[in-house]
């Protein structure tokens, strides 16, 4: 286990209690569970530019349960791995599905004039460094175990942490970190019905913390993370209408895109096993010719690339 | 004795993007699906219909 850095930060947050911890690059975040079970959501941004921001939906194409080994990545296009987690106990179950609880919600269940919610403490908390609450972002949620049926219809299970668990996440860049007690807790089995407080430390940087980010993040570098200098559009709108540039004309990727064809001979029985491949009952021949094609190349040669081998590295 | 049928084949124009192109034409490296797109097309389908329908 990596040796972490002197401890530069230790609060206890009481329900519904959250706090911005900006952090540098190699420290540590520990989020440790003072009673048995309580749902801590969790926020993340870049500390120099916060338009870059954890992006719980690219991390959910990574994994619906991210957990030890496994990254929060920032949103497209930058696509930069934000933290890395680096300890998580396997009575932490996180969920990357419910986003964030807040005030309209338990008003249309319970009928609440005002209840504790992740939107508002998540608003409170980073008001301090002038971020709005459109500014909170969908949360990486840790001890929560949420699921789905096959009608889509998706449950929250009773929270499964353990007292003294607790969870270790290397910045891999300068952030504003932000965990916070979830406030649904008393309602919800995302605290079996009980909020609890947790605790927060801060490790500094360490050798073995710098090392590992850097061969982290070196691996973990491609050519499509965009930087502000590559947008087409560079500045934060500073007003909240909307207006069309007059003669805007968008420039799309790769097009128009370009189709050419080539001409391929099937045997007879070729032909006889392409129209039992068909796909869908409105395919003409060279459309299942080209799905079957491509279907072959998705199965046989997709990389997965870099998310693949931040799997492997668990 | 009746002449025996010839086996019919059938010639299919297919239409790929650019995009297809790339990650079709990466596979002429490869040597074993041939060296031009109409091999490499027929190839794959081939091997497709190996692994899916066992054949």
């Amino acid at each position: 286990m990596a040796k972490y850095g002197k401890q530069r930060l230790d609060i206890v947050f009481q329900p519904v209690e959250g706090k911005a911890l900006p952090m540098k690059a190699g420290e540590v975040l520990r989020i440790i569970q003072v009673g048995n079970g309580q749902c801590v959501d969790f926020n993340c941004f870049n500390l120099h530019d916060y338009k870059e921001q954890l992006s719980v939906g690219f991390t959910r194409m990574h994994s619906f349960r991210p957990r030890k080994g496994d990254f929060l990545w920032s949103n497209p296009p930058r696509n930069n791995p934000m933290m890395a987690i680096i300890e998580m106990p396997e009575t932490c179950l996180t969920d990357t599905l419910h986003a964030r609880c807040n005030a309209f919600l338990f008003e249309d269940y319970y009928g609440f004039d005002l209840h504790t919610n992740c939107q508002d403490t998540f608003a409170a908390a980073i008001a301090e460094f002038r971020l709005t609450p459109d500014d909170v972002h969908d949360a990486f949620n840790l001890w929560m175990d949420t699921g789905w049926d096959d009608q889509g219809i998706t449950s929250i299970r009773r929270n499964s942490g353990r007292k003294g668990d607790h969870v270790d996440m290397l910045a891999l860049m300068d952030v504003l970190a932000v965990p916070i007690v979830c406030g649904s807790g008393d309602v919800q089995p995302t605290a079996a019905f009980f909020p609890k407080p947790i605790r927060v430390q801060v490790f500094e940087a360490s050798k073995d913390t710098s090392r590992m980010r850097a061969e982290l993040t070196g691996r973990l570098k491609l050519r499509n993370h965009r930087t502000v200098k590559e947008f087409p559009v560079k500045e934060i709108l500073a007003t909240r209408e909307l207006k069309a540039v007059p003669g805007f004309t968008p420039r799309f990727v790769n097009y128009p895109l370009q189709f050419s064809a080539v001409e391929v001979e099937l045997s007879e029985k070729e032909y006889e096993q392409l129209r039992r491949l068909r796909f869908a009952d409105y395919q003409d021949d060279d459309e299942i010719l080209r799905e079957a094609v491509m279907r072959w190349v998705f199965r046989n040669r997709t990389r997965r690339g870099k998310l693949k081998e931040s799997a492997a590295a668990k | 004795m009746g002449k025996q049928a010839k086996k019919r084949s059938r010639k299919i124009k297919v239409g790929f993007t650019q995009q297809q192109w790339v990650l079709l034409d990466r596979l002429k490296a490869e040597k074993r699906w041939g060296g031009t797109r109409e091999e490499i097309v027929h190839n794959v389908f081939r091997d497709y219909v190996k692994q899916m329908l066992g054949e």
